[in-house]
């Protein structure tokens, strides 16, 4: 007999805006030249109208200023932006395939946009300028899509028979032939294989301004549309049948899901690379929190989301400075014991 | 069994129930690639309001199908539905959910919302994107909540009831539906009798009260007998006898149905027994 009383969403969502702005602090604080976190909000509040008229200018040298702008903030942005994609992804999979373990990366899609990088790197594409950009972004979005839907449709499709484990199995060796396939391609091209590995195992480390531009014109109506979902997503989860007779066209929103889902992760793993299991650590932690419905289980995912990226990005960066340790790699070493336990819970109770 | 009533309110409903949209089934045929032989063919039948219609047969004779085929979860290769004038294959969902809603065996949601949550979920159909339940979903989902006597299992988690009391939601949310028609498919098979009573209890009630038209697939003869008012017998894949009880609930008929031997009891009330006629 658990009675549960639901905190207002405002009073989880506030707070964890507060948490990222402080991780936000920190982070551009921290690194081979330290601030403080007073110092980094001086030098943050000069360039933003109004506040630069109440605080006073930071006393420190020009030199700080171009690291916290050119280096620090835009890798920043990146990674918060990257994070709360790419939880919101991960919560909006789960409902659509109806799986609680399904993830970009574990799906598949993300090595699929990968491959589609790769391949328009290779044939010359150079990732710089929002309009460089977008090339490599729609090769990504074409591999993410063509991706995801093989994987959907192989693991069983719209017949409601896709067992979640089938679906994980499809999306594993879809994930294992793209990695292959990328290893190959850069077989035949040395001259880029540094940067395409580095790039693969996911990194912030080439992040600039245009990236940050480049992803902010794609993750708003992106995360806008996704985040109006909550009740579709809802009623996905019920059932197909149930689903339908409660007024969903299923067929149609989970379409509409899916390219604008594969659109985000697309244009994230364009500027980061591969970044994985984000999308299943999220959302899962805020459902051990107890919050299931995804109109609230949503929004608190992407604002934990971005928090967590930075985090584990500025980790990336300081744990064994001056060596960088791709961003991929940490968010991995959390991940996988995530899912194998989330494994194991599936097949005792067999739901979310 | 009829209930006796005057003269003027048997013509009054009359005419109620002639302007109340009919659920017509035309010709219905549906093979899927797999089978040998079609899973409907042929079925025609026609639904009113203010009913209490059983759908019983053995086992694959197409019931379920049948009813999945007039909710719109398969689409069966010809034959038309229509509710009144309209064609249901020519609305969107979210018109057919106003016309029908449904409640399944089991529910099949992995959903962990307090029941709450769950029902007003039923007002999809009603509530425009974007927009908070109004007083109306409101009203609906208390009243589905007092008809199914939900009340004490309205702040849990979905996830943590008995199956009963599950099906007793399940029934709570279609009724908020509020729409004209609720298609069930053995809603009560693994439930206790209390549970098994008390769900077609409600259903009956708010289809004499509110005249919301119910389709139910039931395997048990007795229960059958006890709530419906009219039947369609289905085997094969085919309509095998339609009507009302009188007609239609024989122990000839039946036996023939089911392909096995059925006796008839009546107790002192009026009401009747099939069992099996093996020794």
């Amino acid at each position: 007999m658990k009675k549960r009383r639901q905190v207002p969403l405002s009073l989880i969502l506030l707070p964890l805006v507060g948490v990222l702005f402080l991780l936000l602090l920190l982070a551009i604080s921290v690194g081979s030249s330290r601030l403080n976190i007073q110092g980094s909000f001086q030098i943050i509040a000069e360039r933003l109208p109004f506040l630069n008229q109440w605080v006073p200018r930071a006393e420190w040298g020009d030199q700080y200023r171009t690291i916290v702008f050119q280096l620090r903030l835009p890798r920043i942005l990146l990674s918060i932006l990257a994070g709360a994609g790419l939880s919101v992804v991960g919560a909006v999979f789960q409902s659509i395939f109806r799986n609680p373990l399904a993830e970009p990366h574990i799906l598949g899609v993300s090595s699929g946009a990968a491959f589609g990088v790769t391949l328009a790197v290779i044939t010359g594409f150079k990732p710089t300028g929002v309009a460089g950009l977008g090339s490599i972004g729609f090769m990504a979005f074409l591999g993410a899509l063509i991706t995801v839907t093989l994987v959907y449709f192989i693991a069983g499709g719209d017949s409601g028979q896709n067992a979640p484990i089938s679906m994980l199995l499809v999306g594993a060796a879809m994930g294992t032939l793209l990695s292959s396939l990328i290893s190959l391609l850069m077989l035949f091209h040395h001259d880029e294989i540094a940067r395409v590995y580095m790039w693969t195992l996911g990194s912030f480390s080439a992040a600039n301004w245009d990236k940050v531009r480049f992803l902010l014109i794609l993750s708003l109506p992106c995360l806008t549309y996704l985040l109006t979902q909550g009740r579709s997503l809802n009623l996905l989860l019920s059932g197909e049948e149930e689903a339908l007779s409660m007024g969903l066209d299923t067929a149609a929103v989970r379409k509409r899901l899916i390219v604008v889902s594969s659109l985000l992760v697309a244009g994230i793993v364009a500027v980061s690379g591969i970044v994985g299991f984000v999308g299943l650590i999220i959302p899962q932690f805020v459902r051990m929190l107890r919050q299931h419905d995804l109109r609230r289980l949503l929004p608190i995912s992407l604002l934990l989301g971005a928090s967590f990226v930075l985090l584990c990005d500025t980790a990336a960066r300081t744990m064994l400075a001056p060596v960088e340790i791709p961003v991929g790699i940490i968010t991995s070493i959390f991940g996988v014991p995530y899912f194998l336990s989330g494994l194991i819970l599936q097949r005792r109770r067999g739901r979310f | 069994m009829i209930p006796s009533e005057n003269k003027s309110s048997k013509i009054k409903r009359a005419e109620a129930e002639s302007a109340e949209p009919l659920l017509r089934v035309e010709q219905l045929f549906w093979q899927p690639g797999t089978s040998p032989r079609p899973i409907l063919n042929d079925v025609s039948a026609q639904i009113k309001k203010h009913q209490f219609c059983a759908l019983i047969g053995p086992n694959g004779a197409g019931k379920s199908s049948l009813i999945k085929a007039i909710l719109g979860f398969i689409r069966p290769q010809r034959g038309d539905i229509f509710l009144g004038e309209k064609n249901l294959r020519q609305l969107s969902r979210l018109q057919m959910a106003r016309l029908m809603a449904y409640l399944p065996q089991n529910s099949e949601t992995q959903l962990r919302l307090p029941v709450g949550e769950l029902l007003m979920m039923a007002r999809h159909c009603w509530i425009p994107p974007f927009a908070r339940p109004g007083k109306k979903d409101h009203e609906a989902v208390a009243e589905a909540v007092r008809r199914c006597q939900c009340e004490a299992l309205l702040e849990q988690d979905f996830s943590t009831l008995s199956g009963g009391e599950k099906q007793r939601v399940l029934c709570a949310r279609a009724m908020a539906q509020e729409s004209d028609f609720i298609l069930l498919d053995e809603p009560v098979s693994n439930l206790d009798i209390r549970y098994e009573e008390s769900i077609l209890l409600s259903l009956k009630n708010l289809c004499k009260e509110r005249g919301t038209g119910i389709v139910c697939v039931i395997h048990d003869i007795n229960l059958a007998a006890r709530f419906a008012d009219t039947f369609l017998l289905m085997k094969e894949g085919r309509i095998f006898a339609a009507g009302e009880q009188a007609e239609v609930l024989s122990a000839p008929l039946l036996s023939r149905l089911y392909d096995w031997p059925l006796e008839e009891l009546s107790d002192k009330a009026g009401r009747r027994y099939f069992f099996s006629g093996q020794p």
